[in-house]
């Protein structure tokens, strides 16, 4: 499902003295499949970027069209729109409101108009997805769960309304070390499995490990785009979107500084601990 | 020693009505000074043990000792409190006052010290954290970083011993993360305040002292970080995920390499120089 | 965007209005309002505007900032004025047409109710645009504060009274992120008859409830630990004395009271 987001502004407290603009002019296309970071200092637009894509905000200049559906088409198809993006926003613990595990998932999936049936098997397949037995957590309320476990009801309750593009705003905020791998290999197999994903992220790290392609923003504009390795390449931009440095891209850094010549193409940790152990002559036989 | 925890036990009623230690048999002592980071993952006990130091809560079983005083005394609870501060962990849930200042008078108000002193704290407290200018602001206009650092000179305010940060970083970007470690590395070294570093990010631990790992409800590993780092089979048993350069040298070692254990970037490099 | 809202907040300043007492404002405040209900004639109401000016002046907050107030509350002006002036039988009719009459008394009347609400506005937005609510519960509890004799909880009340202005912003912030996030799972609030819509709110309402007593249990454990211990042997940060500024105010209270008393 292809987003496509042309020349789109928006102007907060409109016509007033307190009129601020969060975006300005932005274009681009993110194309079906795609693993798409959205990066930028506090302030940047980018919370008001994804509401945007995600039809929470309205009041937008320019056109965004997701699979050919134009969101400011009077006769577009709210409910199939809806059907296709699913956002999970941050501390997304915090929307959960049912009785019990299984209705809270099913709340979106009914919403869209499917039957007890559908909705029952919708909400299986997301749990299992997330990682919930379905028979032990059905009927518990998610009031009772662990901080780590309410997030995982909550995704499921996204997932459930099984959407083709995924947005996620800063999802990992607040998990422990283990929280945060199993949950971003969850959205990496969701992405194998054909799923654009589009995730707004402060952690650098995290994103050059699983994001194909990496948006900047600055002061409510485009400001860079391309792969990581292509984005983090470029020091002096980087630093001037105030962004920090992946651990790896600044480990090279230092790196080259102390004579290695250490290739561009280095982004992922797993390409860096290949390149040093052959440079200094381990093996991987034993 | 400062704070001694001896055979501590914290239990409580779990929802089916059973008896659960969060805390079993918790041996920790930190001395006047020291920067000390507990680890553990969640549900590991380690925010328990941050309530027990301020006197929040009170061990079931063991005794904990703040500066010598016993924390299950009654009599004692605002000179433990005020000997030990807390910093929580959401920026939104611990500031009280609609201005940045009056926030910062809360404890000593508490504490019922003359207004000229407070006047005082106030002044020392702020220019700790850097946040001189933001005085008379509203604290929902901050940003979750600064917030914290006001949550932090509201603590200073009281003049403390010992400084407890129950994961004070966990819900802040970056920047705001950074801003918080580094005033935490200041009061431990230039205000000779003790830190107790409550964390699931092991990178935070870098820069402690010494480092206890709780997992379960127990301390499972202690010492000096680059020893309790490179203890890869325990580490792994916690689920916690390794700094960097520890990782880095981990896999090295995999390899066959023979590389010294720091977990100091620049070591990192000499040593990989010197292999090359 | 709720978080723009401009009535009820404090904008801080270095003016003579801001540097007032609390307790005088609040005082000043008071009397005001009683003896706006007390006008009636024209010179009263150019009096009061003048009054009023004057403070506007002194505090240093834009005129743009109060008219924003009453923008705020146009619409039970515009109600309050519509009622009056269709409503209100009078002998002199103005304008006359089908079964619409508007009699001149109406019309006076209707200028009379709106004009007051106005300046009701005004008066208490200038009280909150220049006074932290920390200024104004102080203020509650030092004015109130005989009433601990008789063991009214005062202190109490006075903290309870900040808390929550304290955390309004917050929690307005967050209904938003939640109906965001309903609306994203297809939630709709505004659909249906009355049942539904209030069974609409649910998905909200729920939410925000466990979050605000999830805050109120960590504040209550931050207050404990920064040795909270009820209002015994407390200190103030902030010790309110009169000082002649005061003394200015109140004499032109007085003044304009006269003039009120006499106007009318």
């Amino acid at each position: 499902m292809s987003i496509k987001v042309d020349n789109v502004s928006f102007t907060y407290m409109k016509k007033t003295p307190f009129q601020v603009n969060a975006l300005k002019n932005i274009s681009f296309e993110i194309k079906d499949g795609d693993f798409v970071g959205i990066v930028g200092h506090t302030g940047s637009g980018k919370s008001t970027l994804i509401q945007i894509i995600s039809g929470l905000l309205k009041e937008y200049e320019g056109n965004v069209v997701i699979d050919g559906i134009d969101y400011n088409d009077k006769k577009a198809d709210r409910t199939r729109l809806r059907r296709l993006v699913g956002v999970v926003f941050q501390y997304p613990e915090y929307q959960l409101f049912e009785e019990t595990v299984e209705k809270d998932i099913a709340f979106g999936p009914k919403k869209l108009g499917l039957d007890e049936k559908e909705a029952e098997e919708r909400v299986k397949v997301a749990m299992d997805l997330v990682g919930l037995d379905y028979d032990m957590y059905r009927d518990v309320s998610p009031f009772q769960l662990s901080g780590g476990q309410k997030r995982k009801v909550a995704i499921a309750g996204v997932l459930a309304m099984e959407p083709q593009i995924l947005i996620l705003d800063e999802p990992i905020a607040g998990l422990d070390p283990q929280g945060r791998e199993n949950f971003l290999e969850l959205i990496k197999s969701l992405n194998e499995c054909g799923m654009t994903i589009l995730m707004v992220s402060h952690n650098m790290d995290n994103l050059v490990e699983y994001a194909k392609r990496i948006i900047v923003l600055k002061d409510g504009e485009l400001f860079m785009d391309g792969t990581p390795a292509e984005v983090f390449a470029d020091k002096e931009k980087v630093a001037e979107a105030s962004l920090n440095l992946p651990e790896v891209a600044s480990f090279c850094d230092r790196l080259r500084e102390k004579g290695f010549d250490v290739p561009d193409s280095i982004i992922r940790y797993e390409q860096l601990k290949d390149y040093i152990i052959s440079t200094v002559g381990g093996s991987y036989d034993d | 020693m400062i704070v001694e925890a001896n055979g501590v036990r914290f239990a409580y009623v779990s929802d089916e009505g059973k008896y659960t230690f969060a805390l079993n048999d918790v041996d920790i002592t930190i001395e006047q000074g020291e920067f000390v980071t507990i680890l553990g993952h969640n549900g590991s006990g380690k925010s328990t043990f941050a309530k027990l130091v301020n006197a929040l809560n009170v061990p079931t079983n063991g005794e904990i000792l703040i500066d010598g005083m016993d924390t299950r005394d009654e009599d004692n609870l605002l000179d433990i409190r005020k000997t030990a501060g807390m910093v929580f962990q959401n920026p939104d849930n611990q500031l009280v006052a609609t201005i940045v200042e009056e926030d910062i008078a809360f404890g000593p108000e508490n504490l019922g010290i003359p207004r000229e002193e407070i006047r005082e704290r106030i002044d020392y407290a702020l220019s700790v954290v850097h946040m001189e200018k933001y005085r008379k602001h509203a604290p929902h206009m901050l940003s979750g970083g600064q917030k914290q650092r006001i949550a932090i000179a509201g603590v200073l305010a009281m003049k403390p011993k010992i400084i407890v940060f129950d994961e004070s970083t966990a819900m802040l970007d970056p920047k705001g993360r950074k801003d918080v470690l580094n005033i935490m590395r200041d009061l431990n070294r230039n205000e000779g305040i003790t830190i107790i570093l409550i964390t699931h990010y092991m990178e935070e631990a870098v820069y402690s002292d010494r480092v206890y790992i709780l997992d379960d409800g127990k301390v499972i590993k202690q010492g000096d970080p680059v020893d309790v780092f490179f203890d890869y089979d325990t580490i792994e048993k916690t689920g916690l995920t390794l700094p960097f350069e520890a990782k880095l040298i981990r896999d090295m070692e995999k390899t066959g390499v023979a590389i010294r254990h720091t977990l100091d970037t620049e070591e990192l490099l000499e040593g990989i120089c010197q292999l090359k | 965007m709720i978080k723009n809202m401009t009535i009820g907040q404090y904008f801080p300043a270095d003016s003579f209005v801001h540097k007032l007492d609390p307790r005088t404002k609040l005082i000043i405040t008071f009397i005001l309002i009683i003896f706006v209900f007390l006008i009636h004639s024209l010179p009263g109401y150019i009096s009061m505007v003048a009054f009023l000016a004057l403070t506007i002046a002194f505090s240093k907050i834009s005129f743009r900032l109060v008219l924003k107030s009453i923008r705020s509350i146009w619409f039970v002006i515009f109600i309050t004025f519509i009622l009056n002036i269709f409503f209100l039988k009078g002998e002199e009719i103005l304008f006359e047409w089908q079964f619409i009459r508007i009699y001149r008394e109406g019309l006076i009347k209707a200028c009379e109710m709106a004009g007051r609400l106005v300046i009701l506005v005004i008066i208490s937005s200038m009280l909150t645009y220049t006074t932290s609510a920390k200024e104004i519960t102080d203020a509650i509890e030092i004015l109130f504060g005989p009433l601990k004799k008789l063991r009214f909880p005062v202190h109490e009340m006075a903290l309870m009274m900040s808390i929550a202005l304290r955390f309004i912003p917050t929690l307005l912030e967050e209904t938003d992120r939640i109906m965001k996030a309903q609306t994203a799972r297809g939630a709709s609030f505004d659909t249906g008859g009355l049942i539904s819509r209030i069974k609409g709110m649910l998905p909200i309402l729920i939410p925000l409830f466990i979050s605000a007593f999830k805050r109120a249990e960590d504040l209550a454990l931050a207050m404990e630990a920064r040795c909270y211990h009820g209002g015994d042997n407390r200190t103030r940060l902030v010790e309110y004395h009169y000082k002649f500024r005061d003394l200015i105010a109140f004499a032109l209270t007085a003044l304009e009271i006269v003039i009120i008393l006499i106007a009318k």
